[in-house]
C-alpha cells in the first residue's frame, strides 16, 4: 500500500511539475532578458524602407 | 571704385561695426547686411569666416577670401568630467584664431553659416577671449547666395597673426555661479533647449537625466530664426523675452545641453541690445551628472 | 523618438504577470502553443497582436463598451479615408482597384489598435512593447500618439519647430487631457464626414471663456476661430508619393514643406464650428500621389478642396497676429487668396479662398495709440 502510494504521489509530481513547465513557456522565455537579446540578435530587425523622405 | 574712396568706405564701415566710444550707450551692430559684407570683400584687416558644416560645400562655392571652420568640430573639446562640446583653453584658442584663421587683435571678422547656429557660436568664442570687431552677415550663406553676390571656390591662403586673448569673465556662468545666483531675482536663467528638453520629457544623448535647472524660463532658441538664419523681427523677439522676464535690467544666463544653444542666444540677446548676458558653457551635460546639484526632472531616463 | 532594442520590444516584466491581464494565459489572447518545444513551434498560429482586426475577440469579454466602441473609432478603421481618396478619384472600376491596393499598403497601415494605443508602440512606429506589456489605461504621449502624429502636431505641441504649444510647455498637459477615451474610442458612428466630426471632440471654448478685458475678443466676436490669432505657422505637406521599394517595403516620400499661416473661409460653418473665418493647410495629396500603382488615378482630383480647416496644436497667447490690428488686417500674405491656388485648383477651393475684396483692411492708429507705440528696432 505504502509503495502504491508513493508511487501515485511520485506519478502527480511529474505530471504537474511536467504541465507547469510546459504552460509557462511563453513566460519563461519572454521574461528572460538574456535569453531575449540572444535571440533577437539571430533574427532579422523590421526594417522600414530607406526611400521614405521628406516630413510624414 | 577710387582706391581711396574704397579705403575710406571700408573704414567707415568697421568703424560702423564697434561702440562708438568706451562706456557709450550706442548698441555695438552684431548683424550687417550682405550687400553691405560684399563691399569688404578683399578689403584689408577684414577676415570673412566660413561656418558651414560641410567642408565640400566650402571647397565648392564660398565668400572669396573666406576661410573655412566646422565650428562644431574645431572649437569644442571635452572638458572636465568628460562633459563634451566645451570651449577650448585660451592658449589653443590663441593659436586656433590667430594662425589658423588669420585673425589678429585689429581684424574685424564677418561670419556666415547655413544651419543657423554654428556661427553664433563663434560669435561667443570670440566675444569670450576679448576680440570685439565681430559680426553676422545677416542671413548667413543663403542670403549672400540670393542676392547673387560673388563668390570662387580658390584656395585661401591664410597670413598667420599674432592673436592676444583677454578672458571676459562677464560673458560665462559656471555651475558655482549659477548656484550662487539661484534666488537671485536680478537674474534670470533661459533654457534655450526644445519644450521637450526642457520638460524633462526627451534627453540629449550627454545628459544624463531628463530635466531642467530650478527656476529656468523655456525659449527654444532656434524658434527664432526663420529659415535657418534669418532672425526674426526685434521687435517681436523683444516683446516675447520680455513677455517671459527676461528683461534688459536682469543678468541673464543662457544654457542648454553643451553651450551650443545657448550661444546662439547669447547673440540673439545681444542683437536685442541686452547688456548683461552669460553663458553656461558646460550647461545641462555637467549638472544633469551631478547628484548634488538642484534639478527639476521629468520622465525622459 | 529612439528606436527600442530587439529584446525590450518583446520583453514582458515579471511584475505584469500579477496584473489582471496577466494572470490571463498568453495562448488564450495571442494563440500560438505554449508548449511547443522551440521558438517556431510556439509560436506557430501565434498573433503578435490579437486585438486587430477585431477588438472584441481579446478584448469584449471584459471590456464589452469599450471594444464594441472602438471597433468603430477613426483610428481603428480610418473610414473617412477612402470616401475623400475616392472623391478624387476616376471612376473605372479597374483604377479603383489600383487605388485601393495603394491605399490598403500606405493609408490603411496606419490603424491603431487597442494594444497600440494601450500596451506597445503602433505598428507603423515599429512596434515593440513599452512597459514589459503592461496595459496603460492612458496611452504613451511619446511612444503611443506622437510615434504616429509626430511630424506635424507632435512637433508643433512640444516645440520641436517652433515655440511650441502652451498647453504643454507651460500647463503640463498631454494629449490626453483633451483628447480622452470618451473621444478617442469613438462615437459609435460609422459615417463621419472627418475627423472632426467626432461626438466629444475638443473645443477651445470647452474650457475656454474669451478673456472680457481683451478689447480684440469683443471686437471680433465670433466671427474668428480662436486658431486664427493665437497659433503659429505650421507645417504644410504636400506632394506625397507613396509606392513599394526595391525590398517590397512602403515607402512615403514628401517632396514639399513649407511653414506658414494662412487665414482661409469656413467651408462647412455649422454650431460647432460658427466661425466665419478660419486657418487652412494644404493636404499632402496631388494628383499622382499614387502614380506607383497606376496612372491616372485621381482624374477628379479637382473635386474637393486641397486646402483644409486646421487646428495647429501650437496655441501661444501671444503671437504675431494678435499683437498689432494690421499685421493682419491688410495683410494679404496670411489669406488665401486666389494667386496662391493653382489654376486648376481654384474652383474646388472657390469655398475657402478670401477675395481679396473681403481682406480686412488696414486699420488706422488712433491717437493715443500713437504715443503708446512702442519705438521701432531694427537690427541695422
Amino acid at each position: 500500500m505504502r509503495w502504491k502510494l508513493t508511487f501515485l504521489m511520485a506519478l502527480l509530481a511529474v505530471t504537474v511539475g511536467t504541465a507547469a513547465v510546459q504552460a509557462s513557456q511563453c513566460v519563461s522565455c519572454h521574461t528572460d532578458a538574456e535569453q531575449l537579446k540572444t535571440i533577437t540578435k539571430t533574427l532579422p530587425s523590421p526594417v522600414a524602407s530607406a526611400e521614405t523622405a521628406g516630413k510624414g | 571704385m577710387r582706391r581711396t574712396t574704397r579705403l575710406m568706405l571700408v573704414l567707415a564701415m568697421i568703424t560702423a561695426l564697434v561702440p562708438l566710444a568706451a562706456g557709450s550707450a550706442s548698441a555695438e551692430r552684431v548683424f550687417i547686411r550682405a550687400d553691405q559684407a560684399a563691399e569688404l570683400v578683399g578689403a584689408p584687416g577684414v577676415r570673412f569666416v566660413d561656418c558651414r558644416r560641410d567642408d565640400a560645400q566650402y571647397a565648392k562655392a564660398h565668400v572669396p577670401g573666406a576661410v573655412f571652420m566646422n565650428v562644431n568640430k574645431a572649437l569644442r573639446t571635452t572638458g572636465a568630467w568628460e562633459v563634451p562640446g566645451v570651449r577650448r583653453d585660451l592658449e589653443e584658442l590663441e593659436e586656433l584664431f590667430g594662425r589658423d584663421l588669420g585673425i589678429g587683435n585689429n581684424t574685424t571678422v564677418l561670419l556666415y553659416d547655413d544651419e543657423g547656429y554654428d556661427a553664433t557660436r563663434l560669435f561667443w568664442e570670440l566675444k569670450y577671449v576679448g576680440h570685439d570687431k565681430v559680426a553676422l552677415i545677416f542671413g548667413g550663406w543663403p542670403e549672400w547666395t540670393a542676392q547673387n553676390l560673388p563668390v570662387d571656390n580658390k584656395t585661401v591662403g591664410v597670413e598667420p597673426r599674432n592673436f592676444v586673448g583677454t578672458i571676459q569673465p562677464d560673458l560665462l556662468a559656471t555651475a558655482s555661479y549659477i548656484v550662487q545666483n539661484l534666488g537671485n531675482p536680478n537674474v534670470i536663467l533661459v533654457d534655450c533647449r526644445p519644450p521637450a528638453q526642457y520638460k524633462g520629457d526627451a534627453k540629449a544623448p550627454m545628459a544624463k537625466v531628463g530635466g531642467r535647472i530650478p527656476t529656468a524660463v523655456n525659449a527654444f532658441t532656434l524658434a527664432n530664426w526663420e529659415d535657418k538664419t534669418y532672425l526674426k523681427d526685434p521687435n517681436e523677439l523683444g516683446d516675447m523675452y520680455a513677455d517671459m522676464g527676461i528683461t534688459k535690467d536682469k543678468e541673464v544666463i543662457c544654457y542648454c545641453n553643451t553651450g551650443y544653444y545657448a550661444s546662439n542666444t547669447f547673440f540673439i540677446l545681444k542683437a536685442l541690445d541686452y547688456p548683461n548676458v552669460r553663458v553656461y558653457d558646460y550647461s545641462w551635460a555637467e549638472w544633469s551628472g551631478k547628484a548634488f546639484l538642484p534639478k527639476i526632472e521629468g520622465t525622459a531616463k | 523618438m529612439a528606436p527600442l532594442e530587439p529584446h525590450i520590444k518583446v520583453l514582458v516584466a515579471k511584475d505584469f504577470l500579477d496584473t489582471d491581464h496577466g494572470e490571463i494565459d498568453c495562448e488564450e489572447c495571442h494563440g500560438g502553443d505554449p508548449k511547443g518545444k522551440d521558438m517556431a513551434a510556439a509560436h506557430k498560429g501565434m498573433t503578435a497582436d490579437p486585438t486587430f482586426p477585431d477588438a472584441d475577440k481579446a478584448c469584449a469579454d471584459c471590456h464589452e463598451e469599450e471594444a464594441a466602441l472602438a471597433k468603430t473609432s477613426l483610428h481603428y478603421t480610418l473610414a473617412t479615408y477612402r470616401p475623400m481618396v475616392h472623391k478624387r478619384a476616376s471612376g473605372e472600376t479597374k483604377k479603383l482597384a489600383l487605388l485601393d491596393k495603394g491605399m490598403d499598403n500606405h493609408c490603411f497601415s496606419c490603424h491603431a489598435s487597442c494594444g497600440q494605443c494601450h500596451v506597445s508602440r503602433p505598428e507603423s512606429a515599429m512596434g515593440g512593447l513599452i512597459d514589459g506589456h503592461k496595459f496603460n489605461a492612458k496611452p504613451d504621449q511619446t511612444n503611443q500618439c506622437t510615434a504616429c502624429h509626430g511630424s506635424r502636431v507632435g512637433n508643433e505641441f512640444t516645440g520641436a519647430t517652433g515655440q511650441g504649444d502652451v498647453h504643454y510647455t507651460r500647463h503640463d498637459m498631454d494629449c490626453m487631457e483633451c483628447h480622452p477615451a470618451s473621444e478617442l474610442h469613438g462615437d459609435g458612428k460609422t459615417d463621419h464626414k472627418n475627423r472632426y466630426d467626432v461626438e466629444g471632440s475638443p473645443r477651445c471654448g470647452d474650457c475656454h471663456e474669451p478673456d472680457p478685458k481683451v478689447e480684440q475678443h469683443a471686437v471680433h466676436g465670433d466671427k474668428i476661430s480662436c486658431y486664427v490669432c493665437h497659433s503659429q505657422p505650421y507645417a504644410n505637406c504636400y506632394a506625397c508619393h507613396v509606392g513599394l521599394d526595391s525590398k517590397g517595403l512602403a515607402y512615403y516620400k514628401n517632396p514639399v514643406e513649407e511653414e506658414h499661416l494662412m487665414i482661409g473661409l469656413n467651408p462647412n460653418q455649422d454650431p460647432d464650428r460658427p466661425e466665419k473665418w478660419i486657418l487652412v493647410r494644404r493636404v499632402p495629396v496631388v494628383p499622382t500621389s499614387f502614380e506607383f500603382y497606376g496612372k491616372d488615378l485621381l482624374t477628379n482630383f479637382n473635386q474637393a478642396n486641397n486646402w483644409k480647416y486646421a487646428s495647429p496644436h501650437n496655441i501661444q497667447k501671444i503671437t504675431s497676429q494678435n499683437r498689432e490690428c494690421n499685421n493682419c488686417h491688410g495683410n494679404k500674405d496670411l489669406f488665401l487668396t486666389e494667386d496662391k491656388v493653382k489654376p486648376e485648383m481654384q474652383k474646388a477651393n472657390a469655398p475657402v479662398i478670401v477675395p481679396e475684396d473681403q481682406i480686412p483692411g488696414k486699420q488706422e492708429s488712433q491717437g493715443e495709440d500713437e504715443e503708446k507705440a512702442p519705438k521701432k528696432r531694427s537690427y541695422f
